[in-house]
This record gives C-alpha cells, structure tokens and sequence, in this order.
C-alpha cells in the first residue's frame, strides 16, 4: 500500500484509527499514534491520495483487569496509555511472567508503574515497566535482575521475529528500589 | 594536535562530578556524561553508523545481547533524558521517582558497572 501523506494532530496519550476508502475495501484500520498536540479538526488526509475515514479517535479505555497479577499491583500512567493499548501482546505476557518471578522470589510488597518516556533526541518512545521493590538489598535487586533476564532471554528467544524485535525495541524493564521504606 | 579522548574518559568524568554527592547539577550532569560514554562504546562495538535513530539502534544492539544488560542501557538513557530535558514536577512527562539525584546516581552506578562488563567481553 503506498503511504499517505497527511497531518495528524491529537493530543498526547490518545490515537486514531482510520481506514483507507478507495484503494482496499475492508481493509483493516490503520492506527496513528499521536505525538502531537492539537484538536482533531486539524487532521488533513491528502486527497489527491486517498479518501481517509476516521473511524475512532480517543483514549481507548485501558483494561487494566488485563494486567492485574496476585504478585502485584499495577499503574498505567497516562503517556504509557497507548502503549499498553498498541503493545499488550508482547505486554500481558510479559508482565505474567515477571508476576510468576516475584512469586518465586517471595519479593512481597512491591508494585509495578507502566510509564510512556519519550526520548527527544532520537524521536522515539519506550513503555518503562518499573518494578518498585522495598526491604531488598541492592546485591538481591541486582541477582533478581540477572535471574529474570535469563528467563525473559528464553521467552524472548521463541518468540517470532516481529514480536522479538517489536519488545526488544519498545520495552524496558527496571527494577527500582525504594530506599526510603 | 590529534585528540586523545576515549568513552572511557566521560566515564571517568562522570565518576568525578558525582563525587560532590550534594551537588544535583553535578549528579545530573555525570548521569548524563555517563551514558554517553557507555552509548560511544556501544556505537564502535555494534558498528552503528546512522545518522537518524542512533540510540534506540545501540539499545536494541544491547538488548541483543541479553535482556538484562538492554533494561541497563535503556534505563540509563532514560534517566539521562530525565536529567536533561524534565525540569519542573507539574510537567506532564515528569518523573518523581528521579527527584532524589543520589540514589539516580547509585543506580547508574550499577548499570554502568553492568554494562562495562558486558562490552569489555562483546
């Protein structure tokens, strides 16, 4: 499909869906994650290219049932929002296994915080996944690091291709501790 | 006169400026010569030579290698970010879990000290 030149202004944190009208019928919506400010009226598809039919624009509702674990709760900050939303297939799977991890670890009391961090000087978003531990020395967080990266390695390992790169690219982990508690 | 500057030295930079652990300028300022250091290394091993896109390129070659060490490389960049570019709490993007500079600094010593060993056997 050729690409569409057009200008898309929404605010942050939310995305639009559209779809293509004259060149494939049917064709599956095309999402546009926003990194601009701006009302929406402002969106001008080319028309010389294609005729573009917005069929969604909004915050979709983040289903944080999605990302509940027994191991810990769960934060989504608003500029992790359409991460989660573009990225829960590699997310929810993710979050499960370092869920069973803490387990395993008797690490109790902890939390995680889903954060979206835009780096300005390569025009280019991480979802963070922060794992916030107290009562652990900085030796324990550190081995917790290492046995948890084997795993994910493994996992990451039979996954295909795409997803690989698409995790390897988007996702980081940090396990962060709170000295203060 | 050719220069003699190597990643190494803005590593050592950054050891010195945080010396001063009181100082947030100076934390803030060896985060962010720290991960240049690291990124530098990280550029000459993985052989990146794009102009566009070069840190999230040294952290998927990092990532490439284990997990572990790209959630190193990644968090160290992102807190660099931080330490350059948020300033004011009511900020949006504004991050309260680095407000205390010293424990950023405590952290970045573990990555780099991580990351140091995985690019000395790359």
């Amino acid at each position: 499909m050729t690409p569409i030149a057009c200008e898309i202004n929404v605010t942050p944190s939310h995305y639009i869906e559209s779809r293509v009208l004259n060149s494939i019928k049917n064709s599956p919506p095309i999402r546009y994650e926003a990194k601009r400010r701006g009302p929406l009226e402002f969106v001008k598809p080319d028309p010389k290219t294609a005729v573009i039919e917005f069929v969604g624009a909004y915050p979709r509702p983040v289903i944080k049932s999605k990302f509940a674990n027994d191991a810990f709760s769960v934060t989504v900050h608003p500029t992790a929002e359409p991460l989660t939303v573009n990225h829960q297939d590699i997310l929810i799977p993710f979050l499960t296994i370092l869920g069973d991890h803490v387990s395993s670890a008797h690490i109790t009391g902890s939390r995680v915080e889903l954060r979206g961090i835009f780096d300005p000087e390569d025009d280019s978003t991480q979802l963070f996944v922060r794992l916030w531990v107290t009562k652990l020395s900085n030796d324990a967080v550190q081995r917790f690091h290492k046995t948890f990266g084997h795993i994910i390695d493994r996992w990451t390992g039979s996954l295909a291709s795409p997803q690989r790169d698409e995790f390897l690219s988007k996702i980081t982990f940090q396990v962060r501790s709170n000295r203060n508690a | 006169m050719p220069s003699t500057f190597t990643p190494q030295d803005y590593i050592t930079l950054a050891r010195t400026l945080a010396a001063d652990t009181s100082d947030e300028v100076k934390l803030r300022a060896a985060v962010g010569r720290a991960y240049y250091g690291i990124f530098l290394l990280v550029k000459t091993k993985a052989n990146i030579v794009d102009k566009v896109g070069v840190h999230a390129a040294a952290t998927r070659a990092v990532a490439g290698k284990s997990f572990s060490a790209g959630s190193y490389f990644n968090s160290l960049r992102l807190m660099r970010v931080h330490a350059d570019y948020d300033l004011k709490p009511r900020d949006s993007d504004y991050d309260s879990a680095y407000d205390d500079w010293l424990n950023n600094w405590k952290d970045a010593e573990v990555q780099i000290d991580n990351l140091l060993d995985l690019i000395d056997t790359w």
